[in-house]
């Protein structure tokens, strides 16, 4: 069954539905929420409230889109208010090098293995393409969808952050088998 | 595909699409070159599955009822059982039953049959019994009867505090106090 079908059950109130639904998302919604928040129990508490949502809110997917990018948006948005809510200034917009700062509040020790110290390194907006494209495997398309730019721009990031994390791992020899 | 059509493809940003994948999998000297990008799509985290217990659990209640009036009914009834609490109302011990003493309440407008309807839903999933709900001029809850070993005040407390999280939004029409 695919996703948008899975959706219909769930909103109609097929508790299997929404189970299939949750088994196939939990991990990317758990990690894309992760990786924008850094810290797994803030992304546990936002991946809970994107699940609600869909229950709650799900009437208002727009059936001529798929079901993915629109789940990854309502990740990052709930993420972006949690960020918000975080640092407790709503009146800020969270654009550039605000929201940069945010998502850089790490836990200490958080960032242990190569792959993390190398992702937090990268500038948030190439570490967040790289992780919707090469890490989910999302299009081009589809990953400017939810982050609002154009396919010619994720194109540019994903270049210069591959470059940047293989010039990380080059630099620090990591093994990372 | 060969490897210098994957080095242009990747370091040109290309997507990283499926035959690209599969020859970094396939050829030791592309993966060793990118073995960041092999390393960041293994690098991604699994949910905890307390997460998908709290989720699951969240659902079916959801799906039961309209949310709104589930929330104005809990709201209502935390609203109710707090005042009788505070107001120091006795809970009987018996081998078979519980039963806390009227609640009343005051609406400054009569609620509906289905509001009414409501509140006694959510007293019964809430406590796995019933909530007798009246209107006679002002709302009663008037018997809740529930398990003798959820008797004491203390062990209300974590529904309280569920009720109360659901009660943040009363709606404005609605004014509660004690009737004596």
């Amino acid at each position: 069954m695919n996703d948008e079908n899975l959706l219909e059950r769930s909103l109609a109130g097929d508790a299997d539905a929404f189970r299939a639904l949750y088994d196939r998302f939990a991990d990317e919604v758990y990690g894309y929420a992760r990786r924008i928040l850094g810290d797994g129990e803030a992304a546990e508490d936002v991946s809970q409230e994107v699940f609600l949502t869909i229950v709650r809110r799900g009437a208002s997917f727009d059936r001529s889109r798929t079901f993915r990018p629109w789940l990854l948006t309502l990740v990052r948005n709930k993420a972006i208010d949690f960020l918000r809510a975080r640092a407790k200034r709503p009146e800020t917009k969270l654009e550039g090098e605000v929201l940069e700062a945010l998502a850089s509040v790490r836990p200490a020790g958080d960032a242990t293995d190569a792959v993390e110290a190398a992702l937090a390194r990268l500038p948030f907006a190439y570490r967040e393409t790289l992780w919707l494209c090469d890490a989910m495997g999302l299009t081009y398309e589809e990953a400017g969808a939810i982050l609002g730019c154009d396919t010619g721009t994720i194109g540019s990031r994903i270049s210069r952050g591959r470059k940047a994390l293989r010039d990380y791992f080059s630099r620090n020899g990591h093994e990372v088998r | 595909m060969r490897c210098d059509d994957v080095r242009k493809s990747v370091t040109e940003g290309a997507p990283l699409d499926e035959e690209v994948r599969g020859h970094l999998d396939a050829c030791p000297a592309c993966a060793e070159e990118f073995e960041a990008l092999r390393a960041l799509a293994a690098s991604r985290p699994t949910a905890p599955p307390a997460l998908r217990e709290r989720v699951l659990a969240s659902f079916p209640a959801r799906r039961r009822a309209s949310w709104s009036f589930l929330r104005q009914a809990a709201a209502l009834l935390i609203v109710g059982l707090g005042l009788g609490f505070a107001f120091g109302y006795t809970v009987k011990d018996s081998r078979e039953r519980v039963i806390i003493r009227e609640v009343p309440t005051v609406v400054t407008a009569p609620p509906t049959e289905d509001y009414i309807t409501n509140v006694s839903i959510a007293g019964q999933r809430v406590y796995g019994k019933f909530v007798e709900v009246t209107y006679d001029g002002q709302l009663h809850v008037q018997k809740m009867v529930v398990d003798p070993e959820v008797k004491n005040y203390e062990q209300y407390c974590p529904v309280a505090r569920q009720l109360e999280s659901l009660s943040q939004k009363l709606p404005e029409r609605v004014v509660y106090r004690k009737k004596y």
